[in-house]
């Protein structure tokens, strides 16, 4: 008499093939229901998941559900790994800058009334928010119009929230590299912090990114351009995603970027992959050949 | 005025192909947004849209065989958050079991909710495309549905076919053609599967659906296992 145990209990096989299910057995532990499993031929497994069925009485019904949420919550909370926080917090960036485009053309606008020449001295959306915390009064001879003092401290709160959303920005961004530097150094070392953190979110995690072909690697965040050259072929193919930015593609000539693009996504897919398996550092022979791969 | 359909459990409004209601097995609660209630003779019903379910849609577009019944025991692969796996499990009634496969463990978590508020919804996280490793947590079923956007739909859908579903068992494949391949035309690609399917000894092609306008470029297969 064979047994087979099953997330709804336990089953015995007879000699002549017959299955039934055994009365009053515990669910066993769910590795070991796993491990034996595997280890079925696969033409065994139709005609046992059929004697499951079978002996899929109530209690048998509720024990395997019972099962499979405790066995389901196990898996969710051992899902939330590094990579979780990565990408999170990368995202959590984009939203920040984004916020923080819109509310700063708003607060230009608005306080150009009051002061447009220190609107338009400070082109730089960060600098200018300073400098109107700094100079909340404006010079006599201006050019903008009068604003009462709770017209003048409503705009300066919302300057103050932008103060705010760039301080966090900063914050997110120390956090990633952090991450970074401990989870995927060698892809931080190659590809930046913040470029990295991109290629994790867009791919999904660092083992997708890992198992991805460099040519991947090469487009991700190119994902617009990519669909619009597939369906039509008169669309030019892009050359880069994310890693348009990064500063040694920048660095290089004009003509040379699709090779040095080529280049860094080959490095950056090694990086993955050794980071994945958490095999040492090896950026520094990476980052001397995309850094050769620029002076041609 | 409530009048039933093919599917058990299921209602449309008479008249209106398009307004799907299942009686409800959980009367005052409700799980997603986008889901309204019907009461009629003391019974509540909950409103299945064809715009956010393949199934609904699939119904609307006239489809006639899909195998369910009160009782049934479902393999749903692509789960999602649960909502036309919340719907199915109303059909098949407290009698039935719906095994719920998904493999993103952001949407697991609705579903997780979901299943705990269902006594016949069961969650398994894993991917459909690797259907030993949950053939222990799961069992024989007499319908497999599958709605995943993934390349290899098919070859999914026939691996958890010959494995799962009992001989003479309905399987449901809501197909998205983009998904198989972005530069061919949808129509190609529903009729290459067609061809596929029609080749093949296991099953038999018995319903066969394109589901616009509520769905863009999808196809629902209907197949019985030999
Ligand atoms: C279109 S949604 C399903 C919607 C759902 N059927 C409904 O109507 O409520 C597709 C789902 O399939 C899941 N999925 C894709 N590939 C999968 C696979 N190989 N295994 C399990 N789930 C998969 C995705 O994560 C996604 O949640």
């Amino acid at each position: 008499m064979r047994e087979i145990l099953h997330a709804s209990g336990a089953y015995a096989i007879a000699p002549d093939g017959v299955v039934h299910a055994k009365p009053g057995a515990n669910a066993p532990a769910s590795g070991e229901i796993a491990a034996q499993w595997a280890a079925l031929p696969e033409r065994e497994i139709p005609s046992l998941l059929h004697a499951v069925r079978a002996s899929l009485d109530d209690d048998h019904k509720a024990a395997l559900r019972a099962a499979n949420i405790a066995i389901t919550k196990e898996a969710m909370r051992a899902s939330v790994a590094p990579d979780s926080h990565i990408i999170h917090a990368s995202a959590a960036i984009e939203e920040l800058d984004s916020v923080a485009n819109r509310l700063s053309k708003r607060l230009r606008d608005w306080y150009a009334l009051y002061y447009p020449e220190l609107e338009r001295e400070h082109r730089d959306h960060k600098a200018f928010v300073a400098a109107v915390l700094e100079y909340p009064r404006r010079n006599p001879a201006s050019m903008g119009g009068e604003f009462s003092e709770e017209d003048l401290a409503s705009a300066l709160s919302q300057a103050q929230l932008l103060s705010t959303i760039y301080a966090q920005r900063e914050l997110m961004l120390e956090y990633i590299e952090r991450m970074m530097r401990l989870h995927a150094p060698n892809v931080t070392a190659v590809a930046g912090a913040m470029i990295g953190a991109q290629l994790i979110a867009i791919a999904g995690s660092l083992r997708r990114l890992a198992s991805m072909p460099a040519g991947t690697v090469q487009l991700l965040g190119a994902e617009t351009a990519l669909f619009r050259h597939l369906r039509n072929r008169n669309a030019r193919p892009p050359k880069h995603g994310v890693i348009f930015n990064h500063r040694l593609l920048q660095l290089a000539a004009r003509e040379r970027r699709g090779k040095v693009a080529r280049t860094l996504a080959d490095c950056i897919s090694i990086a993955a992959r050794v980071d994945y398996f958490k095999g040492g550092l090896v950026a520094d022979a990476l980052v001397a050949k995309v850094e050769r791969s620029v002076k041609g | 005025m409530l009048k039933p359909t093919l599917l058990p459990n299921t209602f449309i409004l008479e008249g209106r192909m398009a307004r799907i209601y299942t009686r409800s097995l959980t009367p005052g609660v409700a799980f997603f947004e986008q889901e309204s209630a019907w009461k009629e003779g003391g019974v509540e019903y909950r409103e299945l849209s064809p715009r956010h379910s393949k199934l609904a849609a699939a119904l609307a577009k006239g489809c006639q065989r899909f195998g369910l019944q009160e009782g049934s025991h479902v393999l749903y692969l692509g789960a999602s958050h649960g909502y036309t796996p919340s719907f199915v499990s109303d059909m098949v009634g407290a009698g039935g079991l719906v095994h719920c496969v998904e493999f993103s463990p952001v949407v697991m978590r609705d579903l997780v909710f979901v299943c705990e508020a269902r006594a016949n919804m069961s969650p398994i996280l894993a991917s459909a495309a690797q259907p030993r490793e949950y053939a222990w947590r799961c069992a024989q079923v007499d319908v497999v549905f599958q709605d995943i956007a993934q390349r290899d739909q098919l070859g999914i859908f026939l691996r958890n076919v010959a494995m799962f579903l009992k001989s003479g068992g309905t399987g449901m494949l809501a197909l998205k053609a983009r998904s198989i391949d972005t530069s061919r035309r949808p129509d190609e690609i529903f009729r290459d599967i067609k061809r596929q399917l029609g080749e093949r000894k296991d099953v038999t092609l018995i319903d066969y659906r394109e589901l616009a306008p509520f769905e863009k470029d999808h196809a629902f297969f209907v197949v019985k296992k030999r």
